[in-house]
């Protein structure tokens, strides 16, 4: 019953060298990481430099290659790096008079790398929430962006969907801020309820930072398409070595361009917003569902859906967001409008998708009988909607409708879901 | 050196059962390592159940470890004779097959009330005379990366137009029970509340149901533990268990909410 065997000693896996190496590239990784090199940098708007190159198809040379350095020189000395974020000051203006003092003090809170000291005050809450998705830029390019549908929104061009404010002006902070507490359902942009408030606002400050600096540098592009060749700033004048003389050339230069388009241009056009927000008028006492009326007044409500608003041509007609579906948003139309790309023919528009434009795809119409809708489904939200509206995409505001037909089709909408079949 | 080898493996059985009796008893420095601070009913028995768990266990752990530890200390190949093999030993294989055994059918019937009341039987209420099943108050949906908490509004009914919808924040009424409908919209993901010690993993196409009741009004984080994607760690929700008048004036509010201003009636 009892035998007795010899076992042979395994022989050691250690002493093997490829074994060795393994586990010597197992530790370098665990003491290096694998992180990226180098201070985050803000990245050029290629794709607006790129345009702007072919629609002044008599410029030569190309404009980011000209011009590139000189801009970057701008926004940096203006407007400070991921890390360091800035506020432009007016001329004459106290740096660390209240509330600009505590206002940069906050941007640069929410910039830079992701920490959080002993108190639990949290720093980079921007790195930490939005990057992936948004792009430190804020050119909605970051990592994750390509597996995302619809993209993440680029805040360069100042425009955002969701908003209690007429087309062409910008949204107020409770709008940014709802849109970050509480998500935009069907799309990958989640709810940061559990985020403390303070953060939330110090996010929507810096989202607002991103948008108007992406406007204030487009605006750059635009501006040195123009110049034909002449500099937009003497960046000499912002080196060490640099005489008096050019380094006093280089700051008028740069107090103008602030002024004539940071002061003038974009920051006037984000000023009080909620001066401009659209309040809807009452509705009418038949849009109580319990009401007698309420059956007349959603009857009303197809009757604009289908004839005088025309919904059912993008909406289709039996509201499943399958009518016209060949539409892009301002996003994509950006660029896709330059003369000389055609989507059929993908070589004539590569040079787009190198400079980090995203693969163009058409933006659906909504599915409304869906329940819930991306930018709030309360009454008031779907009012604004349909008087103002969506920024960017192609869905009009109605001024033809009277408040009362608006109402209607908020009532249709409203019971569309649930709809008997 | 079988010296050292029998001392470092006695080490870690030692070391494991060291830091698992301190994490589990609230007065020591450990404490809070395991689970938050318990706020279900079913949780008490729960963790109950748990530190008997973990106290067998940690007997097997350190009685193992130190026969093992022993034996290298005792019987290391110290003067380089062969080792014995023993092919077959009846009765050593019959103690080791019963004695573990024996635990396990014991433990598999200790806790299989708890796990009747909390995964079973599902909670009645008395309507009319009848003892009907107790109805989901709200159906909560996983997406990646968030939740989506579709309460029932008055009505009392899921999927109807009054429905409220809330994402990344359940309220539910404290000091009873709640049964809850459990989706998923895309991927597998696990409904998590460690201050109830109730998880259910969603699975796309199925509706789960989940019933707890919170003893006292409290705010309590749920997570996803199905890793879902890149984004599976942000996916986090606020749970506030209030009072049931807290919670029908919260019903109440927010369906007011959903409605617009309506002009006057005219007289």
């Amino acid at each position: 019953m009892v035998g007795r065997v010899e076992l042979s000693l395994l022989s050691s896996g250690l002493t093997k060298p490829v074994t060795a190496w393994w586990i010597a590239l197992g530790f370098m990784i665990a003491i290096g990481g694998c992180q990226p090199a180098g201070p985050a940098k803000f990245q050029l708007n290629r794709v607006e430099a790129l345009k702007q190159e072919k629609l002044n198809s008599a410029e030569t040379g190309s404009i980011a290659a000209n011009y590139g350095t000189q801009i970057e020189t701008v926004l940096r000395e203006l407007l400070g790096t991921p890390d360091e974020p800035r506020w432009p000051l007016l001329d004459g203006g106290d740096a660390s008079e209240e509330p600009y003092a505590s206002f940069v003090k906050r941007l640069q809170r929410t910039a830079g790398p992701v920490s959080s000291d002993l108190d639990g005050e949290h720093v980079g809450m921007y790195r930490a929430h939005c990057a992936h998705c948004h792009g430190v830029t804020g050119d909605g390019a970051g990592p994750t962006a390509t597996a995302l549908n619809p993209y993440p929104r680029d805040f360069r061009l100042g425009k955002f969907k969701f908003k209690s404010t007429p087309l062409r002006k910008p949204p107020t902070d409770e709008d940014l801020t709802r849109i970050i507490r509480e998500g935009i359902p069907g799309t990958a942009m989640p709810s940061f309820r559990t985020l403390p408030d303070d953060d939330v606002s110090a996010l929507v400050d810096y989202v607002k930072y991103l948008a108007m600096r992406g406007e204030f540098e487009r605006r750059l592009w635009a501006e040195v398409a123009g110049l034909e060749g002449d500099p937009l700033i003497d960046i000499a004048g912002s080196t060490e070595s640099a005489t008096d003389e050019q380094r006093a050339a280089f700051k008028e230069r740069l107090l103008e361009l602030t002024e004539d388009f940071w002061f003038d241009e974009v920051a006037m056009r984000w000023e009080e917003p909620a001066e401009y927000i659209t309040v809807p008028p009452p509705a009418p006492t038949s849009y109580a569902v319990e009401h007698e009326g309420h059956q007349a007044l959603v009857d009303l409500g197809r009757q604009v859906f289908f004839g005088k608003a025309n919904c059912l041509q993008c909406h289709g007609e039996t509201g499943l967001g399958d009518g016209q579906t060949a539409n892009y948003d301002d996003w994509t139309n950006e660029w896709i409008k330059t003369p000389g790309v055609d989507l059929a023919i993908k070589s004539t528009y590569r040079d787009f998708l190198a400079a980090g434009a995203m693969p163009p795809r058409p933006v659906r119409p909504r599915n409304l009988r869906h329940p819930i809708q991306r930018g709030g489904s309360l009454p008031n939200d779907l009012y604004r909607r349909i008087a103002n509206g969506i920024e960017g995409t192609p869905m009009p505001s109605s001024p033809a409708l009277s408040s009362d037909e608006i109402w209607a089709l908020v009532a249709y909408v409203k019971q569309l879901p649930y709809e008997a079949k | 050196m079988n010296r050292f080898w029998g001392l470092f493996f006695l080490a870690v059985p030692l070391a494991a059962f060291g830091v698992s009796a301190l994490a589990a008893w609230g007065w020591t420095p450990l404490a809070g390592f395991w689970l938050p601070a318990n706020y279900s009913r079913e949780g008490e028995t729960i963790d109950q159940l748990f530190h008997l768990f973990h106290a067998v266990a940690a007997v097997v752990l350190l009685g193992t470890g130190l026969i093992l530890a022993w034996s290298i200390y005792r019987f290391g190949n110290r003067d380089r004779t062969a080792a014995q093999y023993w092919p077959h030993h009846s009765v050593l294989e019959w103690v080791w097959t019963i004695i573990p055994a024996g635990i396990l059918i014991f433990l598999a019937l200790f806790q299989m009330e708890s796990w009747n009341r909390s995964k079973a039987a599902h909670p009645e209420i008395e309507v009319a005379g009848q003892r009907l099943p107790q109805p989901p108050l709200v159906r909560v949906v996983a997406k990646r990366f968030g939740w989506e908490f579709h309460h029932a509004g008055p009505d009392g009914k899921l999927q109807t137009a009054d429905d409220l919808y809330v994402e990344n924040l359940l309220l539910l009424p404290a000091a009873e029970m709640v049964v809850l409908q459990l989706e998923s919209s895309d991927v597998i993901h696990s409904f998590f509340v460690p201050g109830l010690r109730v998880k259910q993993d969603l699975v796309p196409g199925m509706k789960q149901k989940m019933w707890f009741e919170v003893r006292e009004p409290v705010e309590l984080e749920i997570i996803c533990t199905e890793l879902c994607g890149w984004g599976h760690y942000t996916m986090q929700a606020k749970l506030q268990a209030v009072t049931r008048a807290e919670y029908d004036r919260w019903v109440v509010e927010e369906t007011n909410r959903r409605r617009p201003e309506l002009a006057e009636v005219e007289q």
